[in-house]
Parts: C-alpha cells; structure tokens; sequence
C-alpha cells in the first residue's frame, strides 16, 4: 500500500492560513491504513486549523472522507460543495491531490502529506519501503527480497562490499543488508545458483514516465 | 428493588457466557506443577488433557530441587493414571493459540501430525530449562561443578560419596551467579552443604552475595548449615574466579563485614546453575519479562493470570520458583480456570463495538489490543450485499480499556454499554464533556482505575483542590484519543493533564505507554501551532496518591497560568 506521512503544521499553515472556508479531505484506503489521512488524523487536522485561526471568526472547517480520493467518480459527489469551499486540504497522496485538483477546477487543492513510498507495516505503526514501483520486477531472482528498494545503492549483482558485522548496511547500520537477506533466503531454498548469473544494467525506461496502463477487459 | 435488580443482572451476567464455554482444560505438564494442576482441577470436576513434551510426565528440575520430588512425582504419576477426568496425551506441545477464553483453539503437535482442538482455558506449567554458567567453558576439568554434577556425585548417604568428593579437603560455593532471587538454587546449595558436612570431613564456604530464606523450611536448613559449621561469606560486587601455580582453583571477592579482599583456595568450587526460558515460538502472544519468561511484569496479572483471558501459567515457565510459591500457583490457576468455566468470574468487559462498515481492516487494533480480544470476523454488508472480514471484538476476553477505540485511525470503534444509561466512555460522551469546559478550566483525564480513586479520595478526606479543575473519566488513558485533546485546546482551556497508572502497574497492561507516546507526538504537533509542551501533562499516580493527585494538578495549572 501506499505510505505517506503528514507534513509538518507550519508548512501546512502557511499554505492555508489566508483561506477562510477550507475542506479538509481526507482518503479512506491507504492513508487511513498508515494513520496519515483518514478520518482521524482529517478530525485533528481540523482541530489544529480551528485552534491556529481563532481570531480568524469567519474560518469554517468542513471534513469529509471519501473511500478513495483517486476515484474520480467518488470525488465527484462532493462537486456541490465547491461553492461553500475557498481552498481544499487534501489528506489523500499525491494520485489523490491531483484527482481532487483535476475535479475541483475552480478552487486550489493543496497537499497536507508528504507521499513517501510503497511498503507494509512491519509492526503496529512502524512502515517499511517494500517497492520501488520500478516497473520491470526482479523479485524472482533474488528471493523475493527487492534489491532495487531494499539495498542502501539498489546494486543488483551482490552486495557492495561494504555490509557490516550481523549483515547491517554500509550506509545505515541500522537497516538490514538486502544482499544478506537475499542470500540467507537463496540457501535456504537452495537456489544460491541464481547469485551466480549475471544481472544485466537495469533498464530504468521501463516505464515511460507518465506510466500508464491499458487493460483489456477481462 | 433495588437488589432484585442486582440480581438479575448478575445472573445474567453469569450464565450468558458460560454455556457456550467448551468444560475442558489443557495443561502442559513437564514438571511436578502441571500434573499438581491436572490433580486439582479434576477435583473441580473439570475435564483435563495434560500434554508433555517428552514421551513420559516426568520433571526437568528433580536434580535441582529434590524435596523428595521422585516420590512426590511417582504419587502423582499414580493418581493420574487413576484419574478419569485426565486425559495424557505424549509427546506433544502447543504451536498455536487461537480464540478467546471459553473457547480456545489450541494447534497441537503430536508426532508428526498437527491438529486443533478446542479447550475452555489453558494452564501453561514448567517449561524452562537450566543451564550451567558461561564460565566452566574456560575452566574445564578444574575443580568447578554445577550443582546438579555435585549433587550426583554426593548420593544421599555417607557410603554413596563419590572418590573425587571424599578427596576435596575445602568446597566452596557460590549460589547467587544465576541473577537475582534464585530460591531453588540456594535451598538446593543449602542441603547439599549440609549432606557434604553430615558425610564428609571438608571445609565448606559459601559465597553469597544476598541469602534469601523465605521458602518453605529454608530457614531451618540455613541454621542447620551454621550449626554444622559450614561458613558463610557476604560479598559484595562480583567474584572472580582465581587459580593458583599448583592448579588449584579459588575465588576472590571483597567482604562486605571485613570490609577487605580476600582469596579462598578450594578443591571443588561449586556454582549455581542458570534458569534459562525455554520459549522457541511464541504462539501464545501473551507477552515475556524482562527476563524471558513468560508473564508481563504488571501487578494486576499475578500470580498466574496472562494477558490472555484463560491463560494461566504456573511454576517454573514464571521463572525461577521454589516449591512453595508454585504450591500457590497451582491452587491459583486451577480455581481461576474452574471460576472461569463455570460462570463464577464475572467479567464486566465488552462493552466496546466496532461499527462494521467503517472498518478498513487495517489491523491496528487487533495489534494494539493488549488482551487480543480483537480477530478478523466475517461481515456481510447489506448495502454492497458482499462479505469481507472485518475486526470483531469478542466480548469474553475483553477488558473496556477503550485502547483499540483510541488508535483506530478510521474512527470505527467505540464503547456501547449494554446495560448502563450513561454511555460513559463514548467518543460522543467524553466530547460533551470537553465542550462543556470553560474558557479557564484544566480538563484532568483520569484513569477510572488509579487517578479517578485518587481525586474521589482527595475529595473525602477533605483535601482542597481548585474548582477549575474538571475531571474526565476514562477507562484507561490508553483511551484518550488525540482528537479528545485537540478538542479540549479548541476550548481554549490553559492546558489538558493526562493521570494514569504508575509503569507496570496499568490495569490494560499499556495503556499508561501508549498515552505517554501519544502525548510525546501531541507535544510535537502543539509545538507546531506555537503551544508550548507545558501545556499538556502527563502524570502517573496510584489510586491511594490522593495528595499527590492535588499537588500534581495544582502544579500543573501554576505551570499553564504563567
């Protein structure tokens, strides 16, 4: 899922602060599940905004949490508040800000997240970066451990030689090294044979940014 | 009226869960504790498998601590093979813990075949190992023993004694390496200095750092051993382990009563074993010590209860326990799960729901619930006329500590009592009461458990406290959202005070933590909008602190007013 990670009050004041009527949107999938941008963290955000403006008396905050901000169809059933709203903080990631944006034409849309990456909760409110969305999967060669995400230098032929002690990483000593991961999990499915073959450099054109995907109908 | 009233929901209370409660409980044996237990609830009338790990019952720890435990075992050992109630079931062991108390769906590995079962409430006893210390790895062959090794070498009688003993003119011991309290190594160290002077004609010292002689008869060895002439020397710090150029082994250490370093040259030098926890897989999620052993260290679980409902643990999966408290133990678990089983525990918890459709399955509660009274339960929407699985609550095993309510980032969870008027610690409720605060009040949240008993106390014995102060009561601070203390600066009140549990002693287990991080993030938040972390306090108080409670909150509004 996608992780994100709100953006620090000030920065988000000074994006707001001379806007009197604002929508707080938030996003009711992924944000609402890494606790950056559903209903709870729209309920404190509201809350910050009536506390940082109270000598501002026409300030009106309104919430709202759709299921999914990058709908467009579920976007488009809050288009007959536009009127009521001056500004829309968007509580979604970056695909939500920029469908509210692409809906909501007349009025400015600002972020209130910082979308950081894909990943999974490794324990309860603890997120960790799992891929790279790189376009062009390697995972069947390395164990299902993505070394493009996971390595400090998303190196694909081994580890640099620089790994520490208890298989730490050159560069943070307190993550993991993917390329020990990798071969921990390799001998135990004893399929080391694949750290042997060579890896090609990565065609990082993949995909052509703006990617896009066509699926037929299935 | 009133009483009859009582009454009915008593009874109500009481036989609503039972019957669905499956009568039978399962004990992992291993030691003389878990087959104490089986006995006990049998005699309760309860149905028990006891499962063991190895092929037969038997006891880890009889070299240990023999208090006549070969006989005590065989008797037990008698009485189970008579039992009906009991049901043996070798080699086999828990993988896995599923479900609530009353019905729990317990993974068994027996052989090679893996199966569940269902069970109303488990009894975790002796599962620990020993181990001897690190240091006889440098010292091999030199004199230096565990005492489980001079305790074979000893025999029980003068003619027993082993050569290498009768040999050894000076035998020193040393009883507290293996950590702090180890009762059952210093009553067994106690006996074997007592035998070694009964049989043999050496010289026996013994190094101590503290003596504890509060088990059952340690007293009376203690006092034999000085009768006997065996001396005892207090040290202080650490031992070394010293030898000599003939090769003879001895100890340094400084007197605590001579004030002075001394050195003692011996033939055998005796040390302690060390307990280790013998836990591979944690599939009971109910939580360690600092030490490894199973129970969190909380003052409202002991002696035997676990985080778990219907998870009892006894004995030596506790840690280091001599006979006497395990004696307890076994009594403990097998009233609480006979209590449990049959309707006797009234358990008032439950009361917090979650509202289905706005679940988005993001599983923060069911990590969060420090019961693990939250599992993913099918639901079938109307409105979209599909099922998913959704977090369910299951009433039996849970506590109303209101923590999943307070993290649940989609605001689907929340208290609905079933009987009470007030829905009192409701979302909408404990909002009311934030909008009600004026513009110079100092809202306290207060655990209902400790600092709510400490401001009723203040008010009884007549203690002053201002008449801005408003109190909120909530079942656990670990309920206090952080929309709750937004809401409470949106008042513009001078500052919000959070009073729970002292550490270990929360009655939700983390419920005191959870609101201490909370309000470490609150603060930063505040600071971001430019109010100062003074603002918002946390405290944590004993119900009985009530001038404490005063002093915490005057202090807080002098803090928040300047």
């Amino acid at each position: 899922m996608i992780v994100a990670e709100r953006k620090p009050f000030e920065e988000i004041w000074n994006m707001i602060s001379h806007y009197n009527r604002i929508l707080v949107l938030g996003c009711g999938t992924c944000v609402t599940i890494c606790w950056a941008g559903g209903e709870k963290e729209v309920g404190i955000l509201a809350s910050q905004l009536k506390i940082a403006g109270e000598k501002n008396n026409e300030l009106i905050i309104t919430e709202s949490v759709p299921e999914r901000q990058c709908e467009i169809e579920m976007i488009q059933e809050l288009k007959d508040k536009e009127g009521n709203i001056d500004a829309i903080l968007s509580m979604g990631c970056g695909a939500g800000v920029q469908t509210v944006a692409g809906i909501f034409t007349d009025i400015p849309v600002f972020p209130a997240l910082n979308t950081t990456f894909l990943g999974m909760p490794e324990a309860e409110g603890l997120w960790v970066e799992m891929c790279s969305a790189c376009g062009d999967c390697y995972l069947a060669y390395t164990g299902g451990i993505c070394p493009v995400t996971r390595c400090g230098k998303g190196l694909l032929n081994g580890p640099c030689g620089g790994t520490r002690k208890g298989g730490k990483c050159e560069i943070d000593p307190e993550k993991d090294c993917a390329w020990v991961l990798i071969y921990r999990r390799l001998e135990k499915l004893s399929m080391l044979d694949l750290m042997e073959q060579y890896r090609e450099p990565k065609n990082y054109r993949a995909v052509k940014r703006p990617g896009i995907i066509r699926a037929t109908a299935r | 009226m009133k009483k009859t009233r009582e009454k009915t929901e008593l009874s109500e209370l009481t036989t609503g869960e039972k019957d669905n409660f499956v009568k039978n409980v399962l004990v992992t044996a291993s030691s003389v504790s878990g087959m104490k237990t089986a006995l006990e609830i049998s005699r309760l009338g309860l149905k028990i498998t006891l499962l063991e790990k190895e092929t037969e019952l038997q006891d880890n720890h009889a070299d240990i601590v023999d208090q006549g435990t070969v006989e005590i075992r065989n008797s037990l050992l008698q009485k189970i093979e008579k039992d009906k109630n009991i049901n043996v079931v070798s080699p086999a062991s828990i993988i896995k813990i599923e479900g609530t108390a009353g019905n729990f769906s317990v993974k068994i590995k027996k052989d090679n075949d893996v199966f569940f079962q269902k069970y109303g409430a488990v009894v975790i006893a002796g599962q620990n190992l020993t181990e001897t210390v690190p240091v006889f790895l440098n010292f091999h062959n030199t004199g230096i023993m565990s005492q489980q090794k001079l305790g074979r070498l000893l025999g029980d009688s003068p003619h027993t004694v082993s050569p290498v003993i009768r040999k050894a003119k000076t035998i020193a011991f040393v009883f507290n390496d293996s950590g702090e309290n180890s009762r059952k190594l210093t009553m067994s160290g106690l006996k074997y200095t007592c035998l070694l002077k009964k049989n043999t004609n050496c010289e026996v010292y013994v190094f101590i750092s503290h003596l504890i002689v509060d088990s059952g008869g340690m007293e009376k060895l203690y006092r034999e051993a000085r009768v006997l002439g065996v001396i005892f020397i207090k040290y202080n710090e650490n031992y070394k382990i010293i030898s000599n150029k003939n090769g003879s082994i001895g100890i340094a250490a400084k007197d605590i009563f001579l004030d002075a370093d001394i050195e003692l040259f011996c033939d055998i030098l005796v040390i302690g074993e060390k307990f280790i926890p013998c836990i591979q897989e944690d599939g009971l999620k109910t939580g360690y010590d600092t030490e490894g052993f199973y129970q969190d260290a909380n003052v409202y679980l002991y002696p035997v209860s676990s985080r778990r409902r219907g998870i009892y643990f006894v004995g030596e999966c506790r840690g280091d326990q001599d006979m006497m408290r395990t004696n307890v133990d076994v009594l403990n678990a097998a009233l609480n799960s006979y209590e449990l089983l049959s309707g006797f525990d009234i358990h008032s918890g439950g009361n917090v729901k979650v509202e289905s459709e706005k679940c988005k399955v993001c599983l923060t509660c069911i990590r969060v619930c420090p019961h693990q009274a939250i599992r993913l339960v099918p639901f079938s929407d109307p409105a979209q006329q599909e099922a998913k699985n959704v977090a369910g609550i299951f009433p039996e095993a849970c506590y109303d500590c209101g923590a999943c309510s307070a993290m649940c980032p989609a605001k689907a969870i929340d208290f609905e009592f079933k009987r009470a008027p007030l829905n009192e610690y409701s979302d909408e409720q404990i909002l009311k009461e934030i909008e009600c605060l004026k513009q110079d009040d100092l809202p306290v949240f207060c655990c209902a458990e400790s600092a709510f008993l400490a401001a009723e106390r203040a008010v009884e014995i007549n203690l002053y406290y201002s008449p801005r102060v408003k109190i909120i009561r909530v079942p656990c601070i670990g309920r206090v959202d952080l929309i709750h203390l937004f809401k409470a600066f949106e008042q513009k009140v001078p500052g919000v005070l959070l009073a729970g549990c002292p550490e270990q002693a929360c009655t939700h287990l983390e419920g005191n933590i959870r609101a201490k991080d909370r309000v470490k993030y609150a603060r930063e938040l505040l600071k971001g909008m430019g109010i100062g972390e003074e603002r918002l306090g946390i405290v944590f108080i004993g119900p009985d602190m009530a001038h404490r409670f005063v002093r915490e909150i005057s202090e807080m509004l002098e803090r928040c007013s300047t």
